[in-house]
């Protein structure tokens, strides 16, 4: 059983099974990237559009209402895919698709901490994640929080770095300007677009929030840290929730839950990332793991705490709740009787 | 469709092949007014069998060119078609590329 959207091909309503749906989405992208400037792109996509319409129909018989993903593969392959013609390829050919060098900035999932908009700055600049989350910290203190809209923000219109192909543009080649552009030129695009898209983002954020699910769950030695930090965490909830209060700490009253709830979850993602990181450098999960100075090991492990513990620091000196919260457990603790 | 799997094969006539569509598919506009569908359909049964992804970027260019116009029809079945048919510049372009054609076909045979 499938989710079924309907789409508007050529001014003909057609019911699409969901995954048939991202597809035809992507084959259709993938187009309008190929055509790249070229004059007439949106002719040619409304003609595109129209062909499929006529294959749906012939899809469409005996009562049969919903084009199926089979039926919409089979589509994509009668179509084959879309060239340039001759003559306009010097357009095209600046256009970055993620199968040319070119350097793209996507989110990186690999070491991320929450949605990867800092691990995929850093691919795309060269440089260590550690100064990209310090400077962003810092940002985040100086605008009294504004980052954190800034952020997802950005995690919306950034792409995940979800192929090979990608990722590896993700790490590219060196930064240029003209791919800076490019990629403002995309951004254009993307709102233009946007609502339609916030569907599929929204999807693709949960998809990525179940992959790591399964990652860190799936890696057993640290099993039972995580299953205390998730206990943890579970009981901060259910105390946020009832008492409005994180164990005693009261939230500032203009503080709605929904935001503790949210930068309960962040703090949870950047808590255990040093133990994903490791996970992440081991074993089973090292082939996502291998671009760039950025890989795993004890020295990233260390980097990682290093920096947690330096953002913890600069919360810790700069605002004050969190400045009381620490205290307090700390005080907390020392009333532990077998911690004494 | 099937067409395609059996001309694989030529990968070395892939440059030919592609520099000859254009002609080919004036020469099949020429024949009178035809759609898209009906231009594929004509094409499939030779080594220039070509899908959607590739033809309609071709019409396009050659439209912008001026060698062919199209009109909507209505059509029996389903939305109005568009109906591609060729300009008077596009018949004598493709009177010029006939001629050439045929003295290449000359030069080859003369040459053996």
């Amino acid at each position: 059983m499938n989710k079924v959207t309907t789409i508007n091909l050529g001014g003909n309503a057609y019911q699409l099974e969901e995954p048939g749906y991202d597809k035809l989405h992507a084959y259709l992208d993938d187009a309008t990237a190929k055509l790249g400037s070229n004059p007439d792109a949106q002719e040619i996509i409304l003609d595109l559009e129209r062909a499929i319409a006529e294959k749906c129909d012939t899809y469409l018989v005996r009562g049969k209402t919903v084009v199926s993903t089979n039926d919409v593969e089979q589509i994509i392959k009668d179509m084959g895919p879309v060239h340039a013609t001759e003559g306009d390829d010097h357009t095209s050919a600046s256009q970055a698709t993620p199968s040319d060098s070119t350097k793209r900035l996507y989110r990186v999932r690999e070491g991320a901490w929450i949605f990867g908009v800092c691990s995929g700055l850093a691919a795309y600049l060269d440089v260590n994640v550690a100064l990209i989350r310090i400077i962003a910290v810092i940002l985040l203190l100086v605008t009294h929080g504004g980052m954190i809209l800034i952020y997802f923000i950005a995690a919306i219109f950034i792409h995940r770095a979800d192929t090979p192909e990608k990722r590896a543009a993700a790490h590219g080649v060196p930064f240029s300007t003209q791919d800076f552009i490019a990629r403002a030129h995309d951004l254009g695009d993307e709102f233009k677009t946007s609502s339609k898209e916030w569907k599929r983002y929204s999807r693709s954020m949960k998809r990525d929030y179940r992959a790591q699910y399964q990652e860190y769950h799936g890696w057993s030695a640290f099993g039972p840290l995580f299953g205390i930090l998730s206990l943890v965490w579970v009981f901060a909830l259910i105390s946020v929730i009832t008492t409005h209060a994180i164990f005693g700490l009261a939230l500032p009253v203009t503080m709605p839950i929904w935001l503790a709830i949210v930068l309960m979850a962040v703090a949870y993602s950047v808590v255990i990332s040093p133990l994903r990181y490791l996970a992440f450098s081991h074993g089973g999960h090292g082939k996502d793991w291998k671009h760039g100075p950025h890989s795993g090991g004890p020295i990233g492990f260390l980097l990682q705490i290093l920096v947690i513990w330096f953002i913890g620091w600069l919360f810790y000196r700069y605002v004050p709740t969190v400045h009381d919260f620490l205290n307090m457990v700390w005080m907390q603790l020392q009333q532990v009787p077998w911690l004494r | 469709m099937e067409n395609t799997e059996t001309t694989e094969p030529k990968e070395r006539f892939i440059a030919i092949r592609r520099g000859l569509l254009e002609f080919l598919v004036l020469k099949v506009i020429a024949g009178g007014k035809v759609y898209a569908a009906d231009i594929l359909s004509k094409l499939a049964a030779t080594d220039f069998a070509t899908q959607e992804g590739t033809l309609y970027p071709l019409l396009s260019k050659l439209r912008r060119e001026g060698l062919l116009d199209h009109e909507w029809q209505e059509s029996e079945s389903g939305p109005p078609r568009k109906y591609y048919l060729l300009t008077e510049k596009g018949r004598e372009q493709l009177e010029e590329t006939n001629q050439y054609w045929k003295t290449i076909i000359k030069t080859v045979d003369e040459l053996a």
